[in-house]
C-alpha cells in the first residue's frame, strides 16, 4: 500500500505544471504573507511607504481601489453606523427581505466617507458599508465665519447638497455654535471635522440615505467652490487697443 | 423566519462550490542569484532571462522585441507546462517591454511565447520510464490484489458465513481485509510469502536505475545551457525567483469583530423588518444623488464586482503570482476592458490561432499582481508613476499545441494569445 504511493510521488510532478521542482521549494518556509498584498499600483506605492497621504492620492486623483490603502494612510478613522433597515423586493416566493446599513467613516479632521450596502445579514451589510466608506472618503475644506484667527473651525462658503427629494444646505457659523443640525447630519459632521455649521435641508429628510447623501454632496461642495483666494494668479496683459491707441489716433482713419 | 433560513443555506452551497478548485497557484521560492542554482527549462521562474529549450534553438526576435517601441523585452515568466498524457517538452514564456513610461497600456508590449521541444530520445526515454512505471504499479495493484484475495481467502473461514452482507466483519471496516493489516506488509507473513512468487522484486530497481540516468542527463543538459547562457546576456531583465507550484485552497476566514455593532447585528431579523415595513415603501432611497459625470466615472470604477471577485480569490492566497488551469477559466481583473469582454460572453471568444486556423484556442495560465512587487524589488524608481501597470496578463494557447515547424534540434516556438488587463486610470 505504502509503496505505490511513495512512486506516484516521486513520479507525478515530473511530467506536470511546474516541472519537476515545482512540488518542493527550495527554501524554508517563510512567514506566510504578512498583513496585506496589494494588487493595484497604488496599493504597492502605499505598502511600500512611497506615498504617505491621502492628499498626493488626491492631488493626482488616483482611483482607490483597495481599502487597505485608506487604512494605511488615516489610521485614525472612526466609523459610525447611522442606519441599519430592512428592505424588501417581492419575488414569486414571497417576500425577500434584505439588510441594508448606512455607515458614515471619518478621522475629525477634514476626511469623510459614506457607505450604504444591502446584505442579507445585517453584520455582512456593516462590513461591506464600512468597506465602501472607506473607499469614499473625500477631503473637506474648512474655513472661517467672520476673521480668520485660530483654526479653521467652519466651513468657507454656504454649500448645498440634494438627493432624492432631500436638499441640504450648510451654512457657516461662528466659532462656540456647535453643530446646528438634524443627528445623521450632525454625526457626519463630526466625523468630518466640522464645528461650527447651520444647516437647513428640505424635502423628505425623514429617509436618512439620502438625507445623508445630501449632505456628503454638500460637504464635498467645499473643494468644488473656488473662492476668490484660491483664484490663479493671472499677470494683466493690455488689450490691443489700448497698445495701439496712438497709432490708431494718429493716421485718424476711420473704418 | 424560514424564510431567512433559506437564505442562509443558499450561502452554505456557495461556499461548498467555491471551496473547490482546479487551479494551481505559482508562489515565489528562492531568489536565483546565479550561484548554486541554475534554472533549467524545465523550471518555472519568474524574471531574469528565459532558458531555451534548446540552447541553439531560440525564437526569432521578433517575437522578443516590443511591437510598440522596437526595443528588446524583458522575460516575465518562465512556466514549464507539459501536458499530463503528453511526453514532449513544452514551455510558456512571458515577456513584456521594460519600458514602462512609454510602451505601459500600448499592443503588443507584452507577448506570450509558447515553445515545444519533441526530442525523439527524449520522448522514448520518458516513454519507457513511463512504461516502467506503468508496469510497476500494474505489479504493485496485482500483487495488492493477489494479498486481498488470500487475505479474504484466510479471513473468510473465520468470520464468513452464507449472508456476506449482513455480517459485520466483512464489510469494508473488517480490520483484516483492510490494506493496513499488519500481517499483509511483513514478508515472513506465510500465506503471501507462500502464494505470490513475487514478479516485482526486480523491477523497483531497473526502475531506480533508469531515474538516476534521467537525473544524471538533465544535468549535463542543464550545465549545456549554462554555458550558453553566459554568452547570449541581451535581454534586459528583472529580479529573478523560482517558483513553486501548489493547488489553490480557500481559507475560512474570520471576520473582523464588530464588537461595537452587536446589539445591531444580534438584532432579530423579523423585528426589523416589521419596522422597516411600517416606515413605507416611500423613501426608496435608489435614486442616484446628483454627481458631475467625472465624479460619476469614478464612483463607477469603485463599484467593480470584477474586480471585487478578484481581491476575494487573491486574499485566499496573497501571495500567489501565477493561475495555472488549462481549459479554465481566467479571474479577471476588471469587468470593462476588451479583454474582460472575449471571456464575460456567451462564449469565449479568444481570437483562432493563425498558424493553425482550423483550431482554437483554450485560457492556460495567468500572471498575478504580486508578481509585480516581485520582480521590481531591486528596481529603483525614480518616479512614482514608472513601473508596471498591469492587473493581470492572461495567456490562451492552442488547443491542439500544434507549431507549424521544429527546428534541427526538434523545438519550435510560437506567439501565442496574450490579453493584458491594465490599470485604470482616471
Amino acid at each position: 500500500m505504502s509503496a505505490p504511493a511513495a512512486q506516484q510521488q516521486g513520479d507525478a510532478p515530473k511530467r506536470r505544471f511546474g516541472g519537476n521542482k515545482g512540488g518542493q521549494r527550495r527554501g524554508g518556509r517563510r512567514d506566510e504573507e504578512k498583513g496585506w498584498t496589494p494588487v493595484t499600483k497604488l496599493g504597492r506605492l502605499v505598502k511600500a511607504g512611497k506615498i504617505s497621504s491621502m492628499e498626493e492620492i488626491y492631488l493626482h486623483s488616483l482611483p482607490v481601489k483597495e481599502y487597505q490603502i485608506i487604512d494605511q494612510l488615516l489610521p485614525e478613522l472612526k466609523d459610525e453606523v447611522m442606519k441599519i433597515r430592512s428592505v424588501q423586493k417581492q419575488t414569486r416566493a414571497g417576500q425577500r427581505t434584505r439588510m441594508k446599513a448606512v455607515v458614515v467613516i471619518g478621522d475629525s479632521n477634514g476626511h469623510v466617507g459614506l457607505g450604504i450596502k444591502t446584505a442579507k445579514e445585517v453584520a455582512s451589510a456593516i462590513r461591506a458599508a464600512i468597506i465602501i466608506a472607506k473607499l469614499s472618503i473625500i477631503p473637506i475644506r474648512r474655513g472661517y465665519w467672520g476673521s480668520n484667527l485660530g483654526n479653521p473651525h467652519s466651513l468657507p462658503t454656504k454649500v448645498t447638497g440634494k438627493c432624492g427629494s432631500v436638499a441640504v444646505r450648510l451654512i457657516p457659523a461662528p466659532r462656540g455654535k456647535g453643530i446646528v443640525a438634524s443627528p445623521a447630519v450632525k454625526k457626519l459632521m463630526q466625523l468630518a471635522g466640522v464645528e461650527d455649521v447651520y444647516t437647513t435641508s428640505s424635502g423628505s429628510t425623514r429617509t436618512t440615505e439620502n438625507t445623508l447623501k445630501a449632505a456628503f454632496i454638500a460637504i464635498g461642495n467645499t473643494y468644488a467652490f473656488l473662492t476668490p483666494n484660491l483664484w490663479k494668479e493671472n499677470t494683466l496683459n493690455a488689450s490691443p487697443l489700448e497698445i495701439y491707441a496712438e497709432e490708431a489716433s494718429a493716421t485718424k482713419r476711420r473704418y | 423566519m424560514s424564510s431567512h433560513d433559506a437564505y442562509s443555506s443558499e450561502e452554505e452551497d456557495e461556499f461548498d462550490r467555491n471551496s473547490k478548485s482546479n487551479v494551481l497557484i505559482g508562489l515565489v521560492d528562492v531568489k536565483i542569484d546565479g550561484n548554486e542554482d541554475e534554472p533549467t527549462f524545465e523550471d518555472t521562474i519568474l524574471g531574469g532571462q528565459p532558458v531555451w529549450l534548446h540552447s541553439n534553438s531560440r525564437p526569432k526576435d521578433e517575437l522578443l522585441t516590443c511591437g510598440n517601441c522596437g526595443k528588446m523585452m524583458a522575460m516575465l515568466l518562465q512556466a514549464f507546462s507539459p501536458f499530463d498524457d503528453e511526453l514532449y517538452d513544452r514551455v510558456i514564456y512571458i515577456f513584456a517591454c521594460p519600458d514602462t513610461r512609454t510602451c505601459s497600456k500600448k499592443a503588443n508590449s507584452v507577448k506570450a511565447i509558447r515553445g515545444i521541444c519533441k526530442d525523439p530520445s527524449k520522448i522514448s526515454q520518458l516513454q519507457k520510464e513511463e512504461e516502467t512505471a506503468l508496469k510497476k504499479s500494474l505489479d504493485e495493484k496485482l500483487k495488492l490484489e493477489e494479498k486481498k484475495k488470500i487475505q479474504f481467502e484466510a479471513t473468510k473461514d473465520l468470520f464468513g458465513k452464507g449472508n456476506q452482507a449482513s455480517n459485520p466483519f466483512s464489510a469494508s471496516d473488517n480490520p483484516f481485509s483492510q490494506g493496513e493489516n499488519p500481517f499483509e506488509r511483513k514478508a515472513e507473513n506465510p500465506f503471501t510469502a507462500k502464494a505470490i512468487p513475487d514478479p516485482s522484486g526486480s523491477s523497483p530497481k531497473t526502475e531506480k536505475e533508469s531515474y538516476a540516468d534521467a537525473a544524471k542527463k538533465n544535468q549535463v543538459a542543464s550545465t549545456a545551457v549554462r554555458t550558453t547562457r553566459a554568452d547570449s546576456i541581451e535581454l534586459p531583465e528583472y529580479t529573478s525567483y523560482f517558483l513553486y507550484v501548489q493547488g489553490e485552497k480557500y481559507k475560512k476566514f474570520t471576520d473582523p469583530d464588530l464588537e461595537k455593532y452587536k446589539h445591531l447585528t444580534e438584532m432579530d431579523v423579523d423585528s426589523g423588518s416589521g419596522s422597516g415595513s411600517s416606515k413605507g415603501g416611500k423613501g426608496g432611497s435608489d435614486s442616484s444623488a446628483q454627481l458631475d459625470p467625472g465624479a460619476a466615472k469614478i464612483s463607477n470604477m469603485l463599484d467593480d464586482t470584477v474586480f471585487e471577485a478578484f481581491t476575494n480569490k487573491v486574499k485566499h492566497n496573497p501571495s500567489q503570482v501565477l493561475r495555472y488551469e488549462l481549459g479554465g477559466k481566467p479571474l479577471l481583473y476588471t469587468g470593462r476592458d476588451s479583454t474582460a469582454a472575449k471571456f464575460l460572453g456567451k462564449e469565449i471568444t479568444i481570437p483562432k490561432p493563425g498558424y493553425n486556423p482550423s483550431s482554437s484556442r483554450q485560457f492556460e495560465l495567468q500572471l498575478m499582481p504580486k508578481a509585480i512587487m516581485d520582480l521590481e524589488s531591486d528596481i529603483i524608481k525614480k518616479d512614482i508613476l514608472e513601473g508596471m501597470e498591469w492587473g493581470t496578463i492572461i495567456v490562451a494557447t492552442d488547443v491542439e499545441d500544434y507549431i507549424p515547424e521544429l527546428d534541427e534540434n526538434y523545438v519550435g516556438y510560437v506567439e501565442e494569445w496574450c490579453g493584458v488587463q491594465w490599470e485604470e486610470s482616471v
